[in-house]
């Protein structure tokens, strides 16, 4: 079984309107949506929920007021200002347990603290997993790995070859959560200097992790220069440049129309990404012994 | 207005409590902002590439140690830009912002993939490491009693018979196994995961902070980078797209978030769910819309419904996608948008002024 993981560094550059394409293209695949923060794919790929399932992130602390002597110990030793006037504030308190811990009349107890929820759906592409954070919740890394193994077992289970993952923007916990172990991860990229900038960055994290990665440029037409000094980049790093997909308002009305850009005519566009998926699918199952 | 950019400044919704305004108060439409004395008088600007200084432009736009005054006394304010969606023009919009005003400080927070320096090109003059506690063990005091193991809540150490293992990135620094340490083995190493970096463009005082590569958590060098936040002018946190801990920390104690999103149904989503999220941290907020026309009417329609004011439209242009791919802010293509983002302020400080008449304590982040 093979994973691919979408990523950009950037946001907005077009991760979950290339992962919906692919799903569409891809032989019978799994899909993950890992951009847990702020999941997307279910608009284009409108899932049909078979299993809802909470996900408990870290505790939460939580004062009982009857007990409490108001020493004021859990406000001074807690790392996180996550105690103030002898209440809780959901939003800093990591979990960790140290106020409960220190508490001379036990008054502080740890609670289970519901941060979201994990689905397995039914798609026209394929099953997907998917999940949202509860607001303002933390923890996301750790549900995104949830996503993940969810999603193996579900492959292993219905003997699929691949998981498709979009993952999200950034370079921090949930990506790094994303991209562990995947086979290949593909960049988005666009060719802006911000786009050149957090692609460098996305690159050096899966060079970090060990993860062979290919790039892709989104709207390469609105800035050619830039486009040739991420072709120059790549090729300078040694990374494949899979593919160069033009500016076209289409892409926004396909999504309007709940479509991908391989069922919408989109142009150059579907053309371009087809392509892509054949590069990408040749990489990923290419058979060692013929290279 | 040239080169048929159009950008319309919404009537933003009234908030609950406000009382009369005069007419030099009241917010009028696009284009229409009453210019007081003490507003902002636009000169056209030659485009370009550079920062001149001649940027200063406004009479008594704030400046550091003079505060903008609103109707009800001075004080300055910290407003964040965040998003949900990524790539709906945060970065564009609190750089705009913060030109539009000429002096303030300037906070990119998003440190996993920190943009802004790409337009505002600052000098950098001072830079500071952002460390991270760990565990360090002394194994010759270890008794390997496991206690630091079982209060770790992140599975941070592992210990064995004859070993202890050390995850350093699972670390959330707590101080949990250092308390529970009955052979007083453990003590707090550093060990440095960002690098916060301040210097200047023109008169706009800049920060930004950049996590190291796999580095796991960039909550702590944002939250170190609230730290420097400055009480004599104004201060723009331009906050990471998502919805989890980053973004909570970098908008966390602002007195407004400005909410960027795009007219297009995964814009739309992510709006919902950047709105749940400031409801829930109790800042006031506001809509602006990027690449207007792009997409369809249901952000507006959402707004409306939600009673969300809806502060700033802007149209999609290629000129200004060009520009912002060159590192050139959309202000200095159409110098004409520092009036909206002027307007936009206004707006802004309108709102937050009506809820602090009502009692609402803002801006804890100082």
């Amino acid at each position: 079984m093979k994973q691919l993981t979408v990523i950009s560094g950037k946001g907005g550059t077009g991760k979950t309107t290339l992962t919906a394409a692919f799903a569409h293209l891809a032989d019978n695949p799994v899909i993950a949506d890992c951009d847990v923060d702020a999941a997307d794919l279910h608009l284009l790929l409108t899932p049909e929920l078979i299993k809802q399932e909470p996900f408990y992130g870290n505790r939460l602390a939580s004062i009982d007021k009857e007990q409490c002597s108001k020493c004021g110990l859990c406000e001074e030793t807690c790392r996180f200002g996550a105690i103030q006037a002898f209440e809780v504030d959901h939003t800093s308190c990591e979990g960790c347990g140290v106020c409960a811990y220190v508490c001379p009349e036990k008054a502080i107890s740890m609670k289970e603290r519901l941060s979201g929820y994990w689905y397995v759906s039914d798609t026209k592409e394929g099953p997907m997993v998917h999940a949202r954070l509860g607001i303002a919740a933390e923890n996301s890394g750790k549900l995104v790995s949830m996503v993940r193994q969810q999603a193996k077992d579900l492959a292993e289970n219905e003997k699929k070859n691949l998981i498709l993952i979009d993952g999200p923007p950034g370079i921090g916990c949930p990506v790094i959560a994303s991209i562990g172990g995947v086979d290949m991860v593909l960049a988005v990229t666009e060719p802006t200097l911000s786009g050149l900038h957090d692609l460098k960055r996305i690159l050096e994290v899966a060079n970090h992790f060990n993860i062979p990665a290919m790039v892709c440029i989104n709207k390469c037409d609105i800035n050619p220069d830039n486009t040739r000094m991420i072709e120059n980049y790549c090729k300078e790093k040694g990374i494949e440049l899979i593919g160069k997909i033009p500016y076209d308002p289409a892409v926004t009305r396909a999504m309007i129309n709940v479509l991908s850009v391989v069922e919408y005519p989109c142009g150059e566009v579907t053309e371009e990404t087809k392509k892509i998926w054949r590069k990408v699918e040749k990489h990923l199952f290419a058979n060692p012994f013929n290279s | 207005m040239e080169r048929g950019l159009r950008v319309q400044a919404q009537e933003p919704v009234r908030e609950q409590g406000e009382g009369e305004v005069n007419a030099e108060e009241r917010w009028e439409e696009a284009g229409q902002v009453p210019v007081p004395e003490n507003a902002f008088a636009l000169p056209a600007e030659p485009q370009g590439h550079t920062r001149p200084a001649s940027h200063v432009i406004s009479l008594s736009a704030p400046s550091a140690g003079q505060v903008w005054r609103g109707s009800k006394g001075a004080y300055s304010m910290v407003i964040s830009i965040a998003s949900g969606k990524g790539g709906t023009g945060k970065t564009s919009v609190a750089v705009s912002l913060a030109l539009s005003l000429e002096t303030c400080q300037f906070l990119d927070c998003d440190v996993e993939e920190p943009n802004a320096s790409l337009f505002l090109r600052p000098s950098i003059d001072r830079k500071i490491s952002v460390g991270t506690l760990e565990p360090w063990i002394d194994e010759s005091k270890c008794s390997h009693c496991g206690e630091c193991s079982s209060i770790c809540a992140y599975h941070a150490i592992a210990v064995f018979e004859k070993n202890i293992l050390i995850f350093p990135k699972l670390c959330h620094r707590c101080g949990g196994c250092i308390l529970v340490c009955p052979e007083k083995a453990i003590a707090e190493g550093k060990r440095n995961i960002g690098v916060i970096e301040e210097g200047a463009s023109n008169s706009i005082a800049f920060t930004q902070g950049i996590l190291n590569i796999g580095e796991h958590m960039a909550t702590p060098v944002i939250r170190e980078m609230k730290r420097l936040i400055r009480k004599d002018m104004h201060v723009i946190i331009d906050s990471p797209p998502g919805t989890s801990c980053p973004v909570i920390e970098s908008i966390k104690g602002s007195d407004f978030v400005l909410l960027v999103t795009e007219p297009t149904p995964f814009g739309l989503n992510d709006l919902k769910l950047a709105v749940d999220v400031v409801r829930e941290l109790k800042i006031p907020f506001g809509v602006i819309i990027n690449c207007d026309g792009i997409g369809d009417d249901r952000v507006k329609e959402y707004c409306q419904k939600e009673n969300i004011p809806l502060l700033l439209s802007i149209p999609w242009s290629r000129e200004i996608a060009e520009a912002y791919s060159r590192g050139i802010p959309a202000v200095d293509v159409f110098p004409e948008l520092k009036g909206k983002f002027h307007s936009l302020f206004h707006g802004i400080t309108r709102i937050i002024e009506n809820k602090r008449a009502c009692g609402v304590q803002l801006g804890a982040c100082r």
